[in-house]
């Protein structure tokens, strides 16, 4: 009941009305996957130097497997288009990144399919993959075919466009080279550049290492994951060195540049869904990752390893989040100090 | 002098406080009808004592606070008649009852205003109270918690710092600065009275570095009324003016979860309440005129107002020679904790800072996002929380994650949401979230006195 003397006055003129804050940074989704392309298409377009145009044959097919998959998904369930946050074109591209140049150009569509389907979208879509989408479904092509990505053709071999290669012969990767007990073929420096045997993605160190550091500068990752990852990869190389006949130096910066580690630690491991929020459990996850990558590097029955790592570190994530979420303004100590004070009293 | 440490998180919104820092107060002509809201306050709402037809001179009582009940009284802010009491949206958001008073322009005083003033020196802290306690002052930052309840919750416990806040990290804001420059030796003697009735050991005066004239003001102020208040600069970072934050910055202390700052030895008192606080002393002079800051890209020449309790918005914007465009969006306080106002026929109140406007181009996609978990909002919280799992959880209604993460520790200073990347209300899933867990403790504290009602009977 409105009575008179509670008469409500209805307002003329509409306004906009919504919570606090009123004003916010410009930052938004895509500029921050946007940031995260820049050094993936150098890196493409490095690895498009040394293997030829297949490389952005694979990598476009990738792509746009990834996003018509996330549009008609999402058209199908009638949920709100999100192709334009750019997230699904950086998983594009990061699984080209993962596969190997000689692979058949219609693979990537079903590794897309995978990724933005079964690992992103059945689960809830963007930040909510429990599982980083692009490493998943290179495993689950990896075991699908494990012929194709065990061919690696060698650096300035340029590749067909379009056509399938059953007869390549394979190149040592440096890995395969460590994992057989040889002295790799390619020294530091070819390393450092990317001249040698490897996926897409897994080219340049250089390029890598920048993109890291854009990254950093532009606030897009923090260093913990990508620190505490490589970090622990040269410790264990470092104190169980796996070859007799390189100097630790060397052989340090052979594991770190060679096989996916810095694509991994940097541009993999980092990915925001997939990995914990809490500085404490980015440490955690990033030395969970480099024990378990070089624990399969020296145990494991293939030479690669950075992909079912962190793929395993991804499922202790929340587990891990949950336990380090930070103490609220309060006194961590406020109860241990309690109690000295209270026996310093009686001893008084 | 006194060490200052840091608090964690935070952000630096751009401030945008020119010009309207470098703008005078000027003293705004109250319109021909005030609406005085009967809730300015946190706490009950008041009863009116007068009656409809009723003549009220200004500084006048028109709302006495429920027996019993938290509150502040609401005085006349002019003189004139009661025409009605009328329900119209407040600036929190919803309605409230409001008297209406027609204004005859007079200005006529009530007798129990004290001109000449009286010697504030020999005054008691009950005394102080009691004059705070009838002049209805409140926290005059923007929560508006009545000063007269504060100064009676710090009695009875050791308090070592009364604190002034000049912060005013909120950006446009530059009313509390304007005060402290115009009105300093007022600001001043308010907090020496504050610290005399809360009993405090240290006085001080905090003000962010960005306002060297207020600093200097202050600064000359102390000096010649020869005050023992020390003039503390803080770096300036949002939210520096939270009192946790401050708490942090000069004690270096943690007011624990669910604790007052009046437990960790702490008072603190916005630099406006403490101008009200002298006035209302030294001249019995009840709170009826806030300084409120009108500024924003809709505003054509931003200014400082000293506006009557009970002027409409629509005032303050057209004494400041109107919009040069259409606002979108009207604040009523700061951009980062304000309201947003559905209409410009709401009225000010005591704890009005700002009128802050906002074209529809500022407005356009301010939430639309999803989160992608990039803990932004983990780095900048300066409460260590984290915001995004309350996003996450205030979603499907799990109350008791939301208690484990300290939902009810969030202070809603609005720095997750300000950095969010997947650009999330985030404020608005944590007030949510609150409600949420409000309800379940309430719902929980129920069941177990009907189980115990049944154990009872049993017996």
């Amino acid at each position: 009941m409105i009575n008179d003397e509670n008469k409500v006055t209805m307002p003329e003129k509409l306004l906009t009305v919504t919570l606090p804050p009123h004003i916010r940074e410009h930052e938004n989704t895509a500029r921050t996957m946007g940031c995260v392309l820049l050094p993936l298409l150098c890196v493409i377009a490095l690895s498009t130097y040394y293997y030829g145009a297949r490389v952005v044959v694979l990598t476009a097919i990738s792509v746009l497997t990834c996003v018509i998959s996330e549009w008609l998904y999402e058209r199908l369930t009638m949920k709100k288009c999100t192709i334009g946050d750019l997230s699904a074109v950086v998983t594009g591209v990061l699984l080209a990144c993962t596969l190997p140049p000689s692979l058949p150009v219609w693979m990537p569509v079903v590794g897309g399919v995978f990724a933005i389907v079964a690992v992103k979208q059945v689960f809830g879509g963007i930040g909510r993959n429990f599982m980083n989408p692009a490493l998943a479904a290179r495993a689950f092509m990896m075991l699908s075919w494990p012929a194709s990505f065990s061919t690696w053709p060698a650096v300035h071999t340029q590749l067909p466009l379009f056509k399938s290669m059953p007869d390549l012969i394979s190149s040592a990767t440096p890995l395969a080279s460590l994992k057989a007990g040889e002295q790799p073929a390619e020294d530091l420096l070819q390393l450092f550049i990317g001249e040698r045997g490897g996926s897409i993605g897994e080219t340049a160190a250089v390029i890598l290492i920048a993109g890291g550091l854009l990254l950093l500068v532009t606030r897009v990752i923090t260093w913990h994951i990508p620190a505490a990852y490589i970090g622990t990869v040269a410790l264990i190389a470092l104190i169980f060195p796996r070859v007799s006949y390189m100097a630790t130096g060397e052989y340090l910066l052979t594991e770190i540049m060679s096989g996916g580690v810095l694509l991994g630690a940097i541009y993999m491991a980092t990915d925001y869904s997939s990995s914990p929020v809490h500085p404490v459990g980015k440490i955690i996850f990033g030395v969970g990752c480099g024990v378990l990558t070089m624990f399969m590097r020296y145990k494991g029955s293939g030479p690669e390893a950075v992909c079912f790592a962190i793929l395993v570190m991804n499922c202790f994530t929340w587990l891990i989040d949950r336990a380090t979420a930070p103490v609220v303004l309060r006194d961590r100590w406020a109860k241990i100090r309690a109690k000295f004070v209270r026996k310093g009293a009686k001893a008084q | 002098m006194l060490k200052l440490s840091r608090f964690r998180g935070g952000v630096h919104p751009p401030y945008n406080k020119r010009p309207q820092n470098e703008r005078a107060i000027v003293p705004l002509a109250p319109g021909d009808t005030l609406k005085v809201p009967l809730s300015q306050h946190i706490g009950a709402p008041c009863v009116p004592v007068v009656n409809v037809g009723d003549y009220v001179k200004l500084g006048q009582l028109i709302g006495e606070v429920p027996e019993g009940k938290l509150g502040a009284r609401i005085h006349s802010p002019v003189s004139g008649t009661v025409t009605g009491f009328e329900m119209i949206p407040h600036q929190s958001g919803g309605f409230c009852k409001c008297a209406v008073i027609a204004n005859d322009g007079r200005d006529e005083l009530d007798p129990s205003i004290d001109r000449e003033g009286r010697d504030v020196d020999a005054m008691t802290p009950d005394e102080i109270t009691e004059a705070v306690r009838n002049a209805g002052i409140v926290g005059m930052g923007g929560a508006g918690f009545p000063t007269a309840v504060k100064i009676s919750s710090c009695r009875g416990k050791t308090i070592e710092f009364c604190i002034a806040n000049g912060a005013e990290c909120e950006p446009y804001l530059s009313c509390d600065d304007r005060v402290m420059v115009e009105h300093s030796e007022d600001v001043v003697r308010g907090v020496v009275l504050l610290s005399r009735a809360v009993n405090a050991r240290v006085t001080v005066i905090a003000i962010e570095k960005n306002k060297p004239a207020a600093i200097k003001c202050i600064e000359a102020a102390v000096a010649s009324l020869g005050a023992k208040v020390t003039v503390v600069q803080l770096p300036v970072k949002y939210p520096q003016g939270g009192e946790k934050q401050l708490i942090k910055a000069i004690m270096n202390a943690k007011v624990p979860s669910g604790k007052l700052p009046a437990d960790v030895g702490a008072a603190i008192f916005n630099v406006s309440s403490c101008a009200a606080v002298y006035n209302a002393c030294r001249h019995n002079m009840p709170l009826v005129t806030t300084t409120v800051t009108v500024a924003g890209s809709c505003i054509k020449s931003p200014e400082n107002f000293e506006a009557r309790v009970g002027t409409p918005f629509a005032v303050l914007a057209a004494a400041c020679g109107g919009f040069c465009e259409d606002p979108a969006k009207v604040i009523s306080g700061g951009p980062m904790t304000g309201a947003a106002l559905s209409t410009l026929e709401t009225p000010v109140t005591k704890t009005t800072t700002g009128l802050i406007t906002f074209t529809a181009e500022e407005v356009k996609g301010e939430y639309d996002g999803a989160c992608i978990r990039c803990g932004k909002c983990v780095g900048v919280c300066p409460m260590g929380l984290s915001p995004f799992l309350f996003a996450a959880y205030g979603e499907v209604n799990n109350t008791a994650a939301l208690t484990r993460y300290h939902v009810k520790d969030c202070i809603e200073c609005g720095c997750c949401a300000y950095v969010c990347t997947g650009r999330v209300p985030l404020i608005a899933r944590i007030r949510a979230g609150k409600a949420r867990v409000a309800i379940a403790e309430a719902e929980a504290k129920e069941k177990a006195a009907k189980a115990k009602e049944k154990e009872a009977e049993a017996k």
